[in-house]
């Protein structure tokens, strides 16, 4: 089940608003562990062993390495954390990455159905016992707080990952208030509408262009800004809908984007998007391998690492690898030879030249190999032979162009920062508000009606 | 030392690994049953058709696909044809979700019949035509049958294959 379906919004989600509000408050958290196993299973009932056996798994690995490391024997405790974090790696490898290794050595394979969300909810289930191991969180004593932590439907699917220690206060205590509720149902609408009227729209055109064949280089440029805004808001609006889904039960998460396509550097622009996972890859690889509190030398290998993991963890293929390393690459000349250069030209010239970075990154991300990625860098290029501009360029912009616009205008704060503090003005202003809310409710279910249903992209990861 | 502490450590340790023993025999379990495909066959055909180019195509009615392949859609759990707007395109795509794998060789067949019929057609003046349906990918896999002659099939079957 997705946010953005009727059963989802008409059924599920009324149904679990008012189960949770009438329910004694002894029992909310065991309705959320039900709800959220339901919800998965609705989507992926085959695999839901699958997250149950992980979950208790780690419950128990959690509380073994807490209890070596209370009887002082720490070599005890490291050798639970590595054998622990290898079994989940293996179940993670077994469903994800298999066909991949395999097909180095020639082999054909196919690769078994991989669970809904398994990647998520791996980093899940190690930020517990990696948290537990360096002594950041107690091991969580009552299991219903614990399955909470890793099956909250919310995240269950794709993120944000929450990181244990940050959230452990939460899991005993997160009452539901009004300004939560409210401004949860807004962040919801919010995500919503990037997803249905932006991501959709935007991928509708990307796909049309990608299915054209060879393309003038107009064309490709157009579908590669096309698929990175559609990326960004169709992950953004998942993340939209699945923190204010969450503040609706009463849990505070951070912000998983930060307006990342108005960076102005590749770190930065890093610190702005899937803020969760590069969060989990600071604390769990690249601070532990030494972080940059060391020499140069191994600073540039624990970021390749990092990066090369990070494009790994997105798919079992060289392209991902090859994303990775392409990021890994920028940062690292971001790091030691570009930014002090960087610094002295304008910062709009600074966010054009990090905007197309990504932008190109993103076309490794959309092909299916790393050959039709170059084909495609190529087209861009005009290797097509058909010009700069022809006619399927005129006739998709135009298609495009009133999506385009409000796509791109959004990328920057400042537009929702200005409608917010117009909302806050004064009580008229809030009603207005209220209405445009009500009115972007109504919209979106028209769109959700007329339109076939798309998944969200980040749920092959 | 704790040795209480110890001794709790390693039994939970040992009630983690049993528990670890026993995911290994549901997943080797259910993998052996899982060659079935969960997928809705309308999520499916979602899947296929988002990465398709229709534009020398036009979907079949149940008449149509009974004619061309001689299947009946009732017998499955659905069944998805697009077909050549004219005669002289070989573009082609169909999605069968199957009852069981007993229904696998008649489909089977009848994707063969259907390709060697249209290969007759384009014998000897549609050589363009012709290597697209050399090229064609058929895929009878657990309780799915794919079939797709199309300028880049590999894109529509990797679809298939993902979304399987």
């Amino acid at each position: 089940m997705s946010f953005q379906t009727i059963p989802f919004i008409f059924l599920f989600l009324p149904v679990a608003l008012i189960l949770y509000r009438v329910i004694p408050d002894k029992l909310k958290d065991l309705i959320l562990v039900i709800l959220s196993l339901l919800f998965y299973a609705w989507g992926d009932i085959a695999h839901l062993p699958v997250l149950i056996f992980s979950m208790a798994f780690n419950y128990l690995a959690g509380a073994e390495i807490d209890s070596f490391r209370r009887s002082g024997r720490d070599s005890m405790a490291k050798t639970a954390v590595i054998t622990s974090t290898a079994a989940d790696l293996v179940l993670l490898g077994f469903y994800k990455y298999t066909g991949f290794f395999l097909s180095i050595f020639g082999v054909t394979y196919t690769q078994q159905d991989m669970p809904i969300g398994i990647s998520f909810f791996t980093f899940t289930v190690l930020s517990y016992i990696f948290d537990i191991y360096y002594g950041k969180a107690e091991p969580e004593k009552n299991i219903i707080h614990y399955a909470v932590y890793v099956s909250f439907f919310p995240k269950i699917i794709s993120g944000p990952i929450t990181e244990y220690g940050k959230i452990r206060d939460q899991l005993a205590d997160h009452p539901v208030t009004w300004l939560k509720f409210r401004t949860g149902l807004q962040q919801f609408l919010i995500g919503l509408f990037k997803k249905l009227l932006l991501a959709d729209k935007l991928g509708e055109t990307f796909q049309a262009l990608q299915n054209t064949g060879d393309l003038a280089s107009a064309s490709a440029w157009l579908g590669m800004v096309c698929y990175s805004l559609q990326l960004f808001y169709d992950f953004s609006g998942y993340s939209d809908m699945a923190i204010g889904l969450a503040r609706m039960f009463g849990f505070s998460f951070d912000a998983n984007f930060d307006h990342p396509y108005i960076s102005d550097g590749v770190t930065d622009f890093w610190r702005r998007w899937h803020i969760s996972l590069g969060q989990w890859f600071r604390d769990y690889v690249y601070i532990p391998m030494g972080g940059n509190r060391c020499s140069s030398s191994r600073l540039a290998l624990n970021l390749l690492i990092v990066w090369i993991l990070t494009g790994f963890w997105h798919g079992a293929s060289w392209n991902f690898i090859f994303w990775g390393l392409y990021h890994g690459a920028w940062v690292l000349l971001d790091r030691f030879l570009i930014r002090r250069f960087f610094d002295r030209i304008p910062k709009p010239v600074r966010v054009g030249c990090t905007v197309l970075i990504a932008f190109f990154g993103w076309v490794f991300f959309f092909s299916p190999s790393l050959g039709s990625a170059f084909h495609w860098f190529g087209m861009m290029f005009g290797s097509a032979h058909l010009g700069f501009w022809n006619g399927t360029t005129t006739y998709y912009l135009k298609g495009i162009l009133l999506v385009l616009i409000p796509a791109i205008i959004f990328c920057s704060p400042k537009p929702g920062d200005y409608i917010e503090k117009l909302s806050l003005r004064d009580r008229n202003s809030a009603a207005v508000s209220i209405a445009g809310y009500v009115f972007l409710f109504f919209v979106c279910i028209a769109a959700m009606v007329s339109s076939t249903y798309t998944s969200f992209l980040y749920f092959k990861f | 030392m704790d040795t209480a502490l110890e001794g709790r450590a390693t039994a939970t340790g040992a009630f983690k690994w049993a528990v670890a023993v026993l995911a290994i025999i549901v997943i080797a379990l259910s993998s052996a049953k899982s060659k079935l495909s969960s997928t809705t066959f309308e999520a499916m055909c979602d899947a296929v058709m988002a990465v398709t180019d229709t534009s020398e195509m036009q979907e079949a009615d149940s008449q149509m696909i009974r004619r061309l392949y001689g299947i009946d859609p009732n017998d499955y759990d659905g069944a998805m044809l697009y077909y050549p707007v004219t005669n002289m395109h070989a573009a082609e795509l169909l999605i069968v979700k199957l009852k069981d794998e007993d229904q696998q060789d008649g489909v089977e067949q009848a994707i063969s019949d259907r390709k060697n019929t249209l290969l007759k057609s384009f014998q000897g003046y549609g050589a363009e035509q012709t290597a697209m349906l050399e090229n064609s990918i058929t895929d009878i896999r657990g309780n799915y049958a794919f079939f797709c002659s199309a300028k880049d099939p590999e894109k529509v079957h990797d679809a298939f294959s993902e979304a399987y």
